[in-house]
């Protein structure tokens, strides 16, 4: 922890606390026009990406064998020993170190037509030393594992964190809350309310709404209505988050008797959705927190399908024109 | 009669036309809808990862220090402002070296702001003190006492809690020695000090400045019911740190001492 260095060390030009190590040259992008023409470059990418890890860890390998003499803030000398605890990525990063294709999750083996299931099924953990065993067997001539590995979207057996002492690459992983939830989920969420709010012709009713959002400390008030903003900043978006719940209730006043059961269900959904974010911007947990967690996320979870029609991807886009075409 | 029997078959063709039409769109918006709610789903990473956040909380605490905030902060603070900042010939090696410097002169100012809000806001001035008591050199928005009890002098104070007042006189008069000479500054003979009025007091508010923060400050309730009983039952005389020395001394509790409060008063 960086606040347990006295300030005079953490002060020092020489051991500043955040280092920026190197700067890796962007290789050219892969052309596209077919998967053995890219193969070399692909190739040569993976290479330089593992010897660069390798030069990097290196080090933290030695420190984690045999410790380090440290200053303690408390006046003491110790023999610290360091172990690399996480590593701070977005989701498309850690798939590359890890070798998992881009729509898996890094910790458990769920397929990925069960993402957006129930989430208190649990799934198999990922084993990142079993895949690296098997891959070490087909090697010496054991038996093929690219139908398993396949299934489980593992794309190298060894990935830039095995092996490496004291350290459990499934834990290397950690949760985030910018890419995750502020410029994901929420990003999401706010087209779906817009579309939702479209096809009730409500959105004047939103952008009125949240356009008198009277500003109070620790809030910064929208200065543009909603349609207008094109691009959102991950606190812009946690500051949304906030109000969002109370703006949407505003905009769904008087519904007929046709609207009114999707409107409930509507803000049933954005609510626990809301109310998790806030709580994982916790500090410190209870049990009774993490019940509060679980039950939103299940409510989320179940009403969430009011949301679904809008939910159309590129791809059915284009098939349900071209099928219209027909 | 040929005529309008041409024109009624023209008619029911036009009414059956418009009609086929209608079914058509029917069934295309019908089609339309169905392959978009088979083709919709909900499964995309970021869905499935909030499943896993409750469990990570359980083994690892708080998800907020792992937010990729300060990674993402670092691309613009480090490399793009760092390559501006260059004169672009051999730019990567002063971008290196550019967040360094400018972290550790930032780090540097930051220390010495704090090191003079420290200096101000020490919370006893009165070293080696048994009781403390709210001194004029501690800035009012530091000490805030309040719920005054009695008002004695300093001798029915001393009476009333067993405190010795030959030593609560003579620490009284060194701390006295010690606090800057002004028109405000309390007389240094014994007598004078024994007979003026006392106001004693059980809480004493102590603003902390938060973890890492400056500018917010957490109060902290220390309490000192004396030889009289708190609600729970017994008298409550809190533990407290006392700055007795310099920070700068090196030890491991640089200059401070654990004391016990036994009155709370100002004179």
């Amino acid at each position: 922890m960086i606040c347990n260095i006295l300030s005079r060390t953490r002060n020092s030009p020489a051991n500043i606390p955040i280092l920026l190590l190197a700067l890796l040259p962007v290789p050219p992008k892969l052309t596209g026009n077919s998967g053995r023409a890219d193969e070399p470059q692909r190739k040569t990418k993976a290479d330089a990406k593992r010897a660069v890890f390798d030069l990097v860890l290196a080090p933290l390998q030695e420190v984690v064998q045999e410790g380090t003499v440290m200053d303690c803030a408390d006046g003491k000398t110790c023999l610290c020993v360091l172990i690399l605890l996480a590593w701070i990525a977005d989701h498309a990063e850690h798939a590359a170190l890890y070798g998992i294709g881009p729509k898996s999750c890094l910790k458990c083996e769920v397929p990925s037509k069960d993402l957006g299931g129930n989430p208190r099924k649990i799934y198999e953990a990922r084993d990142y030393t079993l895949y690296w065993e098997k891959a070490r067997e087909q090697e010496s001539g054991g038996a093929g594992i690219a139908e398993d590995f396949q299934l489980v979207v593992v794309k190298i057996g060894r990935n830039v964190f095995t092996e490496l002492y004291r350290v459990h690459p499934g834990d290397i992983h950690k949760p985030d809350l910018l890419h995750n939830i502020d410029l994901g989920l929420f990003k999401h969420m706010m087209e779906w309310v817009a579309r939702f709010l479209k096809k009730h012709k409500r959105q004047q009713a939103l952008d009125d709404a949240w356009k008198e959002i009277p500003p109070y400390p620790g809030f910064s008030v929208p200065k543009r209505a909603y349609h207008e903003v094109t691009q959102c900043q991950g606190k812009e978006m946690r500051n949304l988050g906030r109000c969002i719940s109370a703006v949407l209730a505003s905009a769904l006043p008087n519904p007929d008797s046709s609207q009114h059961q999707d409107f409930n269900i509507a803000l049933k959904c954005v609510g626990p959705l809301v109310h998790f974010s806030l709580m994982t911007q916790y500090r410190s947990h209870t049990r009774d927190t993490l019940a509060y967690m679980e039950r939103y996320l299940q409510t989320f979870h179940q009403t969430k399908d009011i949301f679904l029609e809008f939910r159309t991807s590129k791809s059915t886009r284009a098939e349900v024109n071209r099928q219209d075409w027909e | 009669m040929a005529n309008q029997i041409s024109q009624e078959a023209h008619h029911i063709s036009a009414a059956q036309r418009r009609w086929q039409a209608d079914q058509n769109r029917l069934q295309r918006v019908n089609r339309r809808a169905d392959l978009i709610q088979q083709e919709n789903h909900f499964n995309f990473i970021k869905m499935h990862y909030l499943s896993h956040f409750v469990s990570h909380v359980r083994r690892f605490a708080s998800i907020l220090m792992y937010s990729n905030e300060m990674g993402e902060l670092a691309h613009k603070e480090q490399i793009k402002v760092g390559y501006r900042r260059s004169n672009k010939n051999n730019a990567a090696r002063q971008i290196l070296s550019y967040y360094g410097r400018k972290h550790a002169l930032g780090m540097r100012l930051q220390t010495i702001e704090a090191l003079l809000k420290a200096e101000n806001a020490v919370v006893m001035g009165n070293r080696g003190m048994e009781v403390p008591a709210s001194s004029r050199s501690a800035p009012r928005r530091v000490l805030q006492a309040h719920m005054m009890e009695n008002i004695g002098t300093l001798t029915e104070l001393c009476r009333a809690l067993n405190i010795d007042y030959s030593d609560m006189i003579e620490e009284k008069l060194r701390f006295i020695r010690q606090t800057i000479a002004d028109d405000q500054r309390l007389p240094c003979h014994c007598t004078e000090l024994g007979s003026l009025p006392v106001e004693q007091f059980t809480p004493l508010e102590i603003p902390v400045s938060d973890f890492q923060e400056a500018d917010i400050f957490q109060i902290l309730r220390a309490r000192c019911t004396g030889t009289k009983a708190f609600p729970n039952g017994h008298p409550r005389n809190n533990w407290i740190w006392v700055q007795a020395g310099r920070e700068e001394s090196y030890g491991d509790l640089r200059g401070r001492v654990v004391a016990r409060l036994l009155a709370l008063f100002k004179i």
